[in-house]
This record gives structure tokens, sequence and C-alpha cells, in this order.
């Protein structure tokens, strides 16, 4: 009985209860200030061609959206480094962009989903809307966004009265 | 603080004995001998015009992660546990310094001699600029923080891991261990949940030095750098200060 308390109550006990605990403590104010460091933080850009800043247009463009939009790479096996390297550097300059990555390989069910089939091939998804861009690159991003944001029809001019062909009429 | 005298005691332990030079020439041989291969590499490559950044310093960086995964379990293996084994430490603890100073002794003196090292690295960009006008030296100098902050990382680990064993090849190969595992966390994330991916990426320490070697710095990176320097600090002091209490028993 005496054992049980001493086990229980004993100075032994109660430091090693301290002990873990203090480390408790220390590692939540590690972790918590993690977290505020990635809401509060600054990114130096020292490459001499400012490679990894993503252009103000596409800054201006991610701001004015009002959801977050995705974007979903199907990618050929070995690929996924680099994509996942250059994507990540517009999530982390923009909260509205986030992005997954799929084998295109392994993920055949969901690929049909959206109607893939060639390796690269990148589905921007915003407020329900898709569209769909052959690869990844930041002025293809910019398009396909645009594409699905744009309000309204487009609108389709035609010249005439130089004796162009009328869209109405098919000629062979 | 009163540290300097084990900083000293410490920096001459690793010149008075072999360690120091041998490991000095082998990371210098082995960094060396990457930097070639990487402008060999590069000049193969420079037709498209790709900048020194992204054609040679990020991989010359990436090389180099792997020396210090060898080298600095090696350089830190001994730093309490050969005290434990000689029975030493237990003299240590008795001289009127605080187990505080002791530590950073310890600890300080293995980064200086880390930087000694990344020092006369150095010395393969600089012979460079005889053949190039710019080596593009902002992002260079990214770069090595990120060799620094991943380097120091190692080195707090190991301390740690060192304060728990008396035997050195235990030491060395749990820090051997510990790093591995922090550096692949993210190895095979294309079978984890996204979710889950998210958190591991943030932990990886492979991950998380990516943006030093491209010639970014985050400040994000950065504190979470100084986060798991200062966590493991934390975590030898701890240890030896539960030195007075778990003998209790």
């Amino acid at each position: 009985m005496s054992r049980v308390r001493y086990l229980l109550y004993g100075r032994s006990t109660r430091s090693w209860i301290n002990f873990l605990v203090t480390i408790l403590i220390v590692l939540g104010i590690a972790i918590s200030t993690e977290v505020i460091s990635f809401t509060y933080n600054k990114r130096f850009d020292l490459t001499a061609e400012k490679r990894y800043t993503i252009s103000d247009q596409l800054k201006k463009i991610l701001n004015s959206l009002e959801e977050r939009v995705n974007v979903i790479v199907f990618y050929q096996s070995g690929e996924r480094m680099e994509l996942h390297d250059f994507l990540r550097q517009f999530s982390y300059q923009s909260q509205k962009l986030q992005y997954e990555l799929f084998d295109l390989d392994r993920n055949p069910a969901k690929a049909r989903k959206y109607g893939i089939t060639n390796y690269g091939e990148t589905v921007i998804e915003y407020k329900g809307k898709t569209a769909k861009i052959s690869y990844p690159t930041e002025e293809k991003i910019i398009n396909g966004i645009l594409k699905i944001t744009r309000i309204g029809k487009k609108v389709v001019y035609f010249l005439k009265g130089h004796g162009e062909i009328s869209p109405g009429v098919r000629k062979l | 603080m009163n540290f300097l005298p084990i900083f000293k005691k410490e920096l001459s332990l690793y010149f008075s004995s072999s360690i120091a030079f041998v490991i000095i020439a082998i990371f210098l041989a082995l960094s060396g001998f990457f930097f070639y291969t990487d402008v060999i590499f590069y000049n193969l490559r420079n037709l498209s015009g790709v900048s020194l950044t992204q054609g040679l310093w990020q991989y010359f960086f990436h090389d180099m992660r792997y020396i210090l995964l060898l080298t600095i379990p090696l350089l830190t293996m001994r730093l309490f546990a050969e005290e434990v084994k000689m029975g030493t430490i237990e003299l240590l603890f008795t001289y009127p310094i605080r187990d505080i100073e002791i530590l950073m002794g310890k600890f300080l003196a293995s980064v200086l001699f880390f930087i000694l090292i990344l020092v006369l690295t150095l010395s393969y960009p600089i012979s460079l600029t005889v053949i190039w006008k710019s080596i593009e030296a902002k992002s260079l100098f990214a770069g090595y923080l990120g060799i620094f902050l991943l380097g120091t990382s190692f080195i707090a680990c190991g301390t740690f891991i060192s304060s728990l064993t008396e035997n050195q090849i235990v030491a060395a190969i749990s820090t051997f261990g510990v790093l591995v595992l922090f550096w692949f966390l993210t190895w095979n994330e294309a079978v984890a949940e996204p979710v889950f991916v998210g958190i591991l990426l943030r932990l990886s320490l492979f991950d998380r030095s990516y943006n030093f070697f491209r010639g970014v710095i985050d400040t994000r990176d950065v504190v979470f750098f100084t986060i798991f320097i200062l966590f493991f600090l934390f975590l030898t002091l701890h240890f030896l200060d539960s030195r007075k209490w778990r003998s209790l028993r």
C-alpha cells in the first residue's frame, strides 16, 4: 500500500510529471510560435531575376477573388517535386490559391471525372466552375482563372459586307 | 555568461585529436567533388541560359546537405556521451558554472567548428569569380544561411541525443536516425492524406531548407529552424537538470 502511495505521490513521480508537463508546455509554445510565424511572414527573393515572386497580375487577380481557387494537376510520376515546388510559391504568397497533385496513372477515376487524358493537364476549379489547361504555367493559370471568373457570355464579332462568308453558311 | 572555459576546452579537444582535421578533410573533399560535378553539369546546361542560382548553387547546396548528415552526428556524438563515460561529467557539474553555460559552451564550440568548415567551402564560389563576373552573391548568401541553419539544427539535435547516452556510437547512430526521419518525413507524400502531408511538410527539415537554396529567404523558415534549435537545446538542458532528482529513487 505504501508502495502504491509512493508511486502515486512520491517525489520521484511528481518530478516525472513536472518533467513531462514542462516539455509539453514548451512544445506548445514552440508550435504556436510556428503557427503565428506562418501568418505574419516576410519573404526576400534574392535571386537576380526575382524568379520566385509571383507577378503583380496574378497577385491582383487572386486578391480580387471571393473564394479560394483550386488548382488540380494530374502529373506524370517523377514530376511531382518540381510541380509541388512551383505551385507552392503561389500558395505561399496568396491564401486564395490552393493546389492538389495527383498521379494520373494512379488516379484514373479522378482523372475521368474531370475528363483528363494527358500528363500535366490541369483543372482550375472556382465556385463549382472548372477550366482545363494543358500545363500549369503562370500564364496559363492566369488565363484559366480569367476564363472562369469572366462574367457574362463571350461575344463573337463577324465582319461582313466585303464578300466574306456569313457565319450561318456552310460552303465547301 | 561564463561559458568560455568550456567553449575553449571543447574547441581544443576537437583540434588536439585528429578528429577535427579528418572531418574537415572529408568534408572539403566531398564538397569539392560535388562542386566540381555541379559546375560541369551547369556548363553542359548553360546553353539554355539558366541562372547560376538555379543551375548551380541550388544543386551545390542540395549536395552539401548529404555531407552535413554524414559529418555532423560525428561532430556532436562525444559532446556529453564522452563526459558521462569517463565520469568527468560529475566533475563538470561540481564546477561553479551553471548547466546552461556548460551546454552553451559545448554547443557553440560545435557551431563555430561548423562555421569554420563553411567558411572554407566559400573558396569554391570565390574561385568562380575568376571565370564569371557575377556569382549572384545575394542568393549565394541565402543558400549559405540555409545550410548554416540546417547544420545548426543538426548540431542541436545531436547535442541532445549525446546527453542521453554514454555510448558515442549509440549517440551517433540515434542522431542519424532522428535526422533522417526529419529529413525524409515527406519522402512518400504521394500516399498520405493531403491534410497530413501539409503538417509533415512543415516539419520536414528537408523541405524547409529548399527556399534558401533557391535564393529565397522566408521568415517562416528562419523561425522554424530557430524553434527547432531552441527546442532541442531546451530538451538537453531539461534533461541535464533532471539528473538531480532522477537518482532519488
